[in-house]
């Protein structure tokens, strides 16, 4: 999964971070509060003092990124059983400004720069693209948001019976209950395991529902009725419709899922965050815009160029903060949460739901 | 971008990202050979921009600029109401959805009275003059009449003066469309343009006489139910002070010579 081109990395030790920045008097902005730094050590002047001379300007750039950036980009792909973490780091609304490619564990964080967004944007395309070919197709869907996790869930449970058919070497039937979608929606909120597609959404996704509002499995099963991608019998029973079994076949051979989370600056200076996320088929990749409206969510499969323009898009800042911040302001609307707090463990994934440590829930 | 502060934010993008390009190309225009790293970054930046142009024509509001006096119909036309500096108002290169006009639509001209602070924009914008005026040669044609409504635009007043026919005149072009240097003309399936050189000669800013004779109309600048007003007496148009000359703006200067 390593695309990033070998460059020289900056390695900054997460826990002196705020110490460096009080050091050199640097300002920050509200989105700083998206850093979540482990706690501070008072020894960051001796750290900053450690550093070569000639690497200092290199540093003192980032760290001035760092904390009053105008956009960050949190980019968290699961592809087979590795999970990555790469944050993108805007600092400036200049069209030609140079941005950072950012990942971290518990210790440091390290940072690639790159000379332009459009190298990010490239970065994040030669990811989600991978290595196969990717095909075009004209689809796309509305669904309410309750339908949309529960079609994740219809498709996990498609996934797993395949699996099970496999295992004991049995051909399953091609109906469902919505006892059974429910059962795995339910499971999806217990159990943490990133390889299945609704725990992956359910956790990338800060605005994704909560279990209480998944409890009308039938309602949303209908609506995905009514969508012509189940199809309903008079048992109670359910199939899915051709274009819907294509779609749930496609995401169970599916090479890779990513969430990308943007936390940028409105108009009016405003913090403000969208997310979106892909699902990269053996032959399709497939768009979920979760911020089109809270209520919708918009899934579809954009051409390659498409798809591209969106990922600039979205890596295209908008405005400045209104307010400088001398100190993080750790808000609501930016944070999020990398370590657990109650094990210490690295969250596979920001703004995770549950730690995959020690299985405590983090919201 | 539906709100002013929305489209605005979008705007100083876009010209950011236009002050770029225009770097990029004066540079690379200056070298011998161009990186293909260069070129491609170039490339990106241009669809970009034009995708830019796009988001800004898809998401640009309509104002109803008249009534037309034949049919009792409304005239809606695209409008950047928010300021001189959409590209809505692009002399050269103006963003304007195409919409099918009304079938005694004959032409659309207009002035605007400027007030601080002027928009600071990198295209031209010749918003005409800062006065209402009517076009003689058009309104003395029996078939022709005209309406004249104000309409805000950001801080400024601006006045549509539209142009319908009974029947359309053969051998009478339309003069530009507001603020740009065309006419659209539509026949049939097919669309074609005009072009003119404006003569602030032509313009007749003496509105009473026209007023009078039945050819011009007006409605108030906040009447929502639009209505087609004829009277004298009450015309908030008449013998308005300001610039009868054409007016050109950009980057925040204003001339009209």
């Amino acid at each position: 999964m390593s695309v990033i081109k070998e460059q020289t990395r900056l390695r900054v030790p997460r826990a002196r971070i705020e110490g460096v920045l009080d050091h050199l008097k640097v300002v920050r902005n509200p989105l700083f509060s998206a850093w979540l730094l482990p706690e501070q050590k008072d020894d960051a002047s001796a750290w900053w003092e450690s550093v070569e001379s000639g690497q200092r300007g290199d540093y003192e750039e980032l760290l001035q990124a760092l904390a009053a950036p105008v956009l960050l980009a949190t980019f968290t792909m699961l592809e087979g059983h590795t999970t990555a973490l790469l944050r993108c780091l805007i600092p400036s609304t200049e069209p030609s400004t140079p941005v950072y490619l950012i990942t971290e564990d518990e210790e440091h964080l390290s940072a690639v720069k790159l000379d332009h967004r459009d190298e990010a944007v490239d970065t994040l395309w030669e990811l989600l693209r991978g290595n196969f070919p990717l095909w075009e197709m004209e689809w796309g869907a509305t669904l309410p948001r309750e339908s949309f996790y529960t079609l994740l869930a219809a498709a996990d449970l498609h996934q797993r019976k395949e699996l099970v058919g496999l295992l004991e070497h049995t051909v399953m039937g091609p109906e469902f209950l919505a006892s059974e979608v429910q059962q795995m929606t339910e499971r999806s909120f217990q159990y943490e395991d990133l390889r299945w597609l609704l725990p992956f959404f359910l956790t990338v996704n800060s605005r994704a529902p909560s279990q209480e509002e998944m409890s009308d499995c039938q309602g949303a099963l209908k609506v995905l009725c009514e969508t012509e991608l189940l199809e309903g019998s008079e048992q109670g029973a359910y199939r899915w419709s051709p274009q819907g079994e294509f779609l749930a076949g496609q995401w169970a051979g599916r090479l890779s899922t990513a969430g990308l989370q943007i936390l940028g600056v409105d108009h009016d200076g405003t913090p403000v965050s969208c997310q979106v996320g892909f699902l990269r088929g053996r032959k399709f990749l497939w768009y979920i815009d979760f911020s089109t409206d809270r209520e919708q969510i918009l899934l579809s499969t954009p051409s390659v160029s498409l798809c591209q323009e969106l990922l600039d898009e979205l890596l295209s800042p908008v405005g400045e903060p209104a307010g400088e911040s001398k100190k993080a302001d750790r808000g609501p609307v930016v944070a999020e949460v990398l370590f657990c707090p109650y094990c210490g463990g690295k969250l596979a994934v920001a703004d995770a739901r549950f730690c995959n440590s020690c299985g405590k829930a983090l919201k | 971008m539906t709100t002013e502060s929305g489209r605005n934010a979008f705007l100083q993008r876009y010209f950011r990202e236009l002050a770029d390009w225009r770097e990029r190309d004066l540079r690379m225009s200056s070298q011998e050979q161009v990186e293909e790293r260069e070129l491609e970054r170039f490339e990106r930046q241009s669809r970009r921009l034009l995708r830019w142009r796009r988001v800004y024509e898809a998401s640009l509001p309509t104002a109803i600029m008249a009534r037309c006096p034949f049919s009792g119909e409304l005239f809606e036309h695209s409008f950047d109401r928010f300021g001189l500096d959409g590209f809505w108002w692009n002399h050269d290169a103006p963003l304007r959805p195409y919409s099918e006009p009304l079938p005694t639509y004959f032409a659309l001209t207009g002035a605007v009275s400027l007030a601080k602070p002027l928009e600071r924009a990198s295209f031209l914008c010749k918003p005409g003059p800062g006065v209402p005026y009517v076009l003689p040669i058009l309104l003395e044609n029996p078939d022709i009449q005209a309406v004249v409504r104000e309409l805000p635009v950001g801080p400024h007043r601006a006045f549509a003066i539209t142009y319908f026919a009974r029947n359309h005149p053969t051998g009478l072009a339309p003069p530009n469309e507001w603020g740009t240097n065309r006419a659209y003309l539509t026949q049939g399936e097919s669309i074609g343009w005009v072009s003119q050189v404006e003569d602030p000669a032509s313009f007749d800013f003496q509105l009473k006489p026209w007023l009078e004779t039945g050819k011009l109309h007006w409605i108030a600048r906040d009447d929502a139910s639009v209505n087609l007003c004829s009277n004298v007496e009450s015309c908030p148009y008449l013998d308005l002070p300001g610039e009868r000359r054409i007016q050109r703006i950009e980057n925040g200067k204003v001339w009209t010579e």
